[in-house]
């Protein structure tokens, strides 16, 4: 299930919300009540992988009580050993739906060998639990949080819905408290709610729509692929992945409001960014945080020799490559990344370039990381790379191109214009008006009406539409 | 003020939201039991969730509406077949991709032999497509394959001699008017273009196979009356991308002003059988599709027998001859026929889509003296509906 389609807007939030609001009271019947809501959701259609759900919760929550109760002996060693066994299953759970296809894979093609590739299929959204659950036993170890005694708590924690599948990974120490103790309120019900709309529409309106684009152009023969085209579908992929991630983080936040849980924002308007370091502190902020404090930092971070600490970026990025998919051309979207990142530290050539040029070029550099991303193969991304900067001959442009121009113009221009900040700026040079602060009250209450209806109207005809980070 | 605007804002949707889904479970939970529910959540099925989405047809219709807005020429649909192009006329069609016609044409070649073998005569009829050469222009970028595909099968039928009619070089020769040759919201031709098809083909069978037809059963003017019904009739590409955004044709209903009595005998796909008998509106007509409602998305198209069914057999108990004829047809051929059947002792319909017998058996049971195939170019992406022959 997913959060815009008929079910889950229809049928499964609306009867979590009357239920949670209506019949239960106590934080103890609530937060049984979302762990059970959440294990169905994640049920749908997986009904299988719900288990290895529990196995996982089940498996953390011995762990970190075993971690607990060796913290309180004093008995170091076998509190570490058990933090590696946390960490083991964990990992080992992960690497074998996600990674045992590819590795196998390349096995045979490295050495010759004749090796059935298995084929599993990927739980949906285990990256996700599986780092969840892991910065829980690490934030447990490092007594940065007392080891959850709750079975359901904690399952509540690694399962929760709205950020189940797709994020963003929420700290432990983050929402600990809150399981535990948390005042939900109107206000709070009607921010989420408003923020739960808007990302409906970031992927309904905008994501969706550019997908079409980027589908187009990346699936397109290299001999049909016009200079032009190749860059609308490179520039529409860029917009898809920013609000299709973007807007279910959106979703995420704004549900787990609804519910009374805060959670940290997770895009801070990427493609502003100053810098390659600045890009990555504004995109998947929960990832990239979450790698700068369980992978940089207990490597030594930079507090050791430049060299080192390069290698320690690299080490970063070679799993946030990883990361997101078992692919040679993720991890050539990680090391591309990485190698700007070396570039900045090095050369600082940020501060030496005019701001706005460099900016341009952050937005070429990382637009060209989304091809390899995107791509089909690195042999595909090279091919399609090669189209776009006119070295395989290609026509300009042609009748495919006019046409996907002139039915998505308005999508790629509010993508676009939203991508940047102009909520902020226009609030600041609305907010000084009367007549805008007494409006307001009219306006946004229509406004997001026809986001609803608009998004309702789209899902009706559509009734299909499938995340990108799904599969992570 | 910013709180109350959000707290406002949430009430406003919210209500929105749960009408909708009050609705919908409504929808859902009547006739279904829990356990079915269930196993689609199981499943992940969400079809049985889509289905019953509440307001769904206004919601389509506001997305379409929201397309017009933009002036969108293309709307996606779930169905890769059913994408909706807007052409210049305000005209909407789906695109029909290319195909290769050697199969088919072969099909109807060895079908065509095998008739002339019994001494039975054989045109296939070639029914334009909404996509009218030299008229209609599709968007920039959009490529239909409907008459470069009939325009193969076609020469493919030359080289093996097959007699055929091709009604797309008819319209041409005689210069009718191609705006209104079509419904605008529906893939069909409109009634009276039907009727025009039937009279030439009429024609052919007075002037080449010598048939003795009335002058007035071929004439519209003469022998027909037209009730036209205004904004009454939603077609199948206006359904899939609501009215908002097509708009809504003008029905026409076509019945001779001539003493007609018939008896109609239709088969349905489950076997049960269909009686009709009386004047051409009594038999020939399903009453509910014509006049059952006011809902604009009734087949109003379908209202000449009531759909496509496997086999429909007509006797004209006031024929002018004793001839029969056989139509292996697609749906363009509905109210082609009941025209038809005013020409003649005895027709029958076969749709290959749905009929399960032998055609061979078929036809040396019920002796046509003329078998007639129509097709419109966007029945060729189907192999069923060329498997003519049991034995190649």
């Amino acid at each position: 299930m997913i959060f815009p389609s008929v079910a889950f807007l229809m049928f499964f939030l609306p009867f979590v919300l009357v239920v949670y609001y209506i019949f239960l009271r106590s934080i103890r019947k609530r937060n049984f009540f979302l762990l059970s809501a959440s294990l169905f959701f994640y049920a749908w259609g997986e009904p299988v992988f719900v288990w290895l759900m529990v196995v996982s919760i089940c498996w953390n929550y011995l762990i970190g009580r075993g971690i607990g109760h060796y913290q309180r002996m004093g008995a170091d060693r076998k509190e570490r050993i058990c933090l590696c066994l946390g960490i083991l299953g964990n990992l080992a759970c992960l690497i074998l739906f996600k990674y045992t296809g590819f590795v196998t894979e390349n096995i045979n093609g490295i050495f010759g060998f004749a090796l059935t590739i298995p084929e599993i299929s990927l739980p949906i959204g285990i990256s996700f639990f599986t780092f969840q659950a892991l910065s829980y036993l690490v934030d447990v170890y490092r007594r940065d949080v007392p080891a959850q005694r709750s079975l359901i708590d904690l399952g509540l924690y690694i399962s929760f819905f709205p950020q189940l599948v797709a994020g963003p990974i929420v700290r432990y120490q983050a929402v600990a408290a809150q399981i535990k103790c948390r005042q939900e309120n109107w206000t709070d019900f009607s921010i989420g709610f408003t923020r739960f709309l808007c990302g409906l529409g970031k992927k309904v309106l905008i994501a969706n729509e550019m997908a079409v684009i980027a589908d187009k152009a990346f699936n397109m023969p290299s001999a049909e692929l016009t200079v032009g085209f190749a860059w609308l579908g490179a520039i529409a992929y860029s917009l898809q992945i920013f609000f299709d991630f973007a807007g279910y983080s959106d979703m995420a936040i704004g549900l787990g409001k609804m519910f009374g849980f805060s959670f940290a924002e997770n895009f801070r308007y990427p493609y502003m960014a100053s810098s390659m370091s600045d890009f990555w502190r504004r995109w998947h902020i929960s990832l990239s945080s979450w790698f700068r404090d369980y992978v940089y930092i207990p490597l030594g971070g930079n507090r050791v020799s430049p060299l080192r600490s390069y290698f320690n970026l690299w080490v970063v990025w070679l799993c946030t490559g990883i990361w997101h998919g078992a692919d040679w051309s993720f991890l050539l979207w990680g090391m591309w990344h990485f190698a700007f990142l070396m570039i900045e530290k090095i050369f600082h050539v940020e501060s030496k370039i005019p701001i706005v040029l460099y900016r341009f070029w952050l937005l070429l550099v990382v637009l060209i990381g989304w091809v390899f991303f995107r791509a089909v193969s690195v042999t595909n991304s090279a091919a399609y790379l090669q189209t776009m900067f006119g070295l395989t001959g290609a026509g300009i442009w042609n009748d495919i191109a006019t046409l996907y121009l002139r039915e998505y113009w308005f999508y790629i221009g509010i993508g676009l214009v939203f991508s940047i900040d102009v909520v902020s700026w226009g609030k600041k040079k609305l907010d000084a008006s009367l007549i805008w602060q007494r409006g307001q009250i009219i306006l946004q209450p229509i406004s997001y009406s026809i986001l609803l209806l608009l998004v309702l109207s789209f899902l009706a005809k559509a009734q299909y539409n499938p995340f990108i980070y799904f599969n992570f | 003020m910013e709180k109350s605007s959000y707290r406002i804002t949430t009430i406003i949707c919210l209500m929105i939201l749960f009408l909708i889904a009050i609705g919908s479970n409504y929808l859902l939970w009547s006739g279904v039991t829990w356990q079915e529910v269930l196993s689609f959540a199981w499943m992940g099925n969400e079809n049985l969730y889509n289905d019953a989405l509440f307001g769904k047809r206004q919601l389509v219709s506001l997305n379409g509406g929201w397309h017009h807005l933009l002036h969108t020429a293309v709307i996606r649909d779930a169905d890769v077949n059913q994408i909706v192009v807007r052409t210049q006329d305000g005209s909407i069609t789906s695109m029909v991709w290319q195909y290769d016609m050697a199969e088919p044409a072969e099909n109807i070649a060895n079908f065509a032999q095998w008739l002339e073998m019994q001494g039975v005569d054989f045109y296939y009829i070639q029914a334009p497509y909404k996509v009218i050469p030299g008229y209609t222009q599709m968007p920039v970028g959009i490529k239909d394959y409907s008459n470069e595909n009939a325009d193969a099968l076609l020469a493919l039928l030359s080289e093996r001699s097959v007699d055929y009619i091709d009604l797309r070089a008819e319209i041409q020769k005689e210069n009718k008017d191609r705006k209104g040759l079509f419904y605008r919201t529906d893939h069909h031709w409109q009634t009276k273009t039907a009727f025009w098809a039937y009279s030439r083909v009429g024609q052919v069978l007075a002037e080449q196979l010598s048939w003795e037809i009335p002058e007035q059963v071929l004439s519209l003017e003469d022998g027909y009356n037209i009730t036209s019904y205004p904004h009454s009739f939603l077609g199948s590409q206006g359904k899939r991308v609501g009215r908002l955004y097509s708009g809504v044709d003008q029905y026409d209903y076509i019945a001779p002003v001539f003493a007609t009595d018939f008896t109609v005998s239709i088969t349905k796909a489950d076997g049960t059988v269909r009686e009709q008998a009386g004047t051409f509106t009594q038999a020939l007509v399903y009453e509910p599709l014509l006049l059952g409602n006011d809902d604009v998305e009734t087949n109003k198209y379908a209202c000449y027998f009531g759909g496509d069914y496997p086999e429909v057999q007509i006797k004209n108990n006031l024929a002018v001859n004793d001839k029969k004829i056989l139509v292996i047809k697609d749906s363009f051929a509905l109210p082609f026929t009941a025209f038809l059947a005013n020409s003649c002792e005895e027709t029958r319909m076969i749709d290959l889509r749905y009929f399960t017998g032998a055609m061979e058996d078929y036809i040396s049971a019920y002796k046509p003296d003329v078998v007639l195939m129509l097709y419109n170019p966007s029945s060729f992406g189907s192999k069923q509906m060329f498997q003519l022959l049991s034995e190649k």
